[in-house]
């Protein structure tokens, strides 16, 4: 089974360790893949560089996660990243729930990214169910269990197994990642697997969580990739393949 | 009548900056199985370092089986000891140690030549 970590931040976004500290560590906890941000300010060759160097070892994503104040903001920063980054997520932490609606149903937009407590607190089990109509992911990002204590972590806590269960109860497809900044924020596959039992998420789940839904997203990024690939089920097709197709 | 408890032993990995120090990493650990499950929890998981190699950053640990995702968990948590960051990896759980080292300490020495 092959484990992939998609939220993870180096010195080029929020994050402290350069992209290499942070690959070579994915590396050794034994992830396939990793998802980097935020590429955005980088030009597309030095991405290229990074990707061709770790192409065997541990194919690299581009992610952007934005957090966008209003729905206008959001379709606007959209709209500029798309053709740049493999993946785009939406995280908001405000009340305005009218953004998350809008992003679950943006066919642009990937995933729905959950880390703080107001993230947590501003979904619900109908949102759940629209993410899973509409091919949402939603990413439970486990930084802030690592890093709160006492009564923070214990708050965290309450809110995250609320809403976990919400998300099992609605089978809306979900990402577990490290969210990390740093290198020793990272975790291996089956501690993250490990660290979602405490939001009482069941152990098949969050292996689901951190390999075949992450796998099935990548998939979807290698048909986008392709040069063949015009948009969702519209592809052009060669003729030799056209001949198979007919025999 | 004594019933025996179930054991399972867990061979982990240390990533750390520094080499951690086999009392030091104990101690961080009962502090936050306290922190996460509190008295009753900890009671139940009858914790013990079994061996840790710190030149290495390897070590065994020992657990009641039902308290085994209480132990993984509180491992994957700990993220500095004595001011030292640190990741602790769970190499594999065994019921004997004699199983648990042949199947992955074959591996550890490997990496290590």
């Amino acid at each position: 089974m092959k484990y992939y970590d998609l939220g993870i931040y180096s010195s080029l976004s929020d994050g402290q360790d350069e992209p290499e500290i942070m690959i070579e560590m994915a590396i050794e906890l034994g992830f396939a893949g990793i998802g980097l941000a935020d590429f955005t300010n980088h030009t597309p060759k030095i991405i290229k560089g990074f990707r061709n160097k770790y192409k065997e070892r541990c194919p690299i994503f581009t992610r952007a996660t934005l957090a966008p104040k209003t729905t206008d903001e959001m379709k606007k920063w959209v709209k500029n990243l798309r053709n740049q980054v493999d993946i785009i997520a939406i995280k908001s932490g405000i009340e305005d729930k009218t953004i998350y609606v809008n992003a679950i149903v943006d066919k642009r937009i990937d995933i729905i990214s959950l880390s703080e407590i107001a993230d947590f607190e501003s979904l619900e089990y109908a949102h759940f169910k629209m993410a899973r109509n509409n091919g949402k992911l939603i990413e439970i990002v486990v930084r802030n269990l690592i890093l709160q204590s006492g009564v923070q972590r214990s708050k965290l806590l309450r809110q995250m197994i609320k809403t976990c269960t919400q998300i099992i109860r609605s089978k809306v497809p979900f990402l577990i990642s490290s969210g990390a900044q740093s290198k020793w924020e990272m975790r291996a596959p089956r501690e993250l697997v490990a660290l979602a039992s405490l939001v009482k998420i069941p152990e098949k789940r969050a292996f689901e969580a951190v390999s075949t839904h992450a796998e099935k997203l990548i998939q979807k990024i290698h048909m986008i990739r392709d040069p063949n690939y015009i948009m969702a089920g519209v592809r052009i097709v060669s003729p030799t393949e056209e001949g198979e197709n007919g025999d | 009548m004594e019933i025996k408890e179930n054991q399972r032993y867990i061979l982990f990995k240390i990533i750390a900056e520094e080499e951690i120090d086999q009392n030091q990493l104990i101690k961080v650990l009962w502090r936050q199985l306290f922190q996460l499950y509190g008295e009753f929890g900890t009671s139940q998981t009858g914790l013990w370092m079994i061996e840790y190699d710190k030149n290495r950053g390897y070590g065994i640990i020992r657990t009641n089986t039902d308290a085994l995702p209480m132990v993984r968990t509180t491992l994957a948590i700990i993220r500095q000891v004595n001011g030292k960051r640190c990741i602790l990896v769970t190499l594999g759980t065994s019921g004997t140690i004699k199983a648990l080292k042949k199947k992955h300490f074959q591996k550890i020495n490997k990496d290590a030549q």
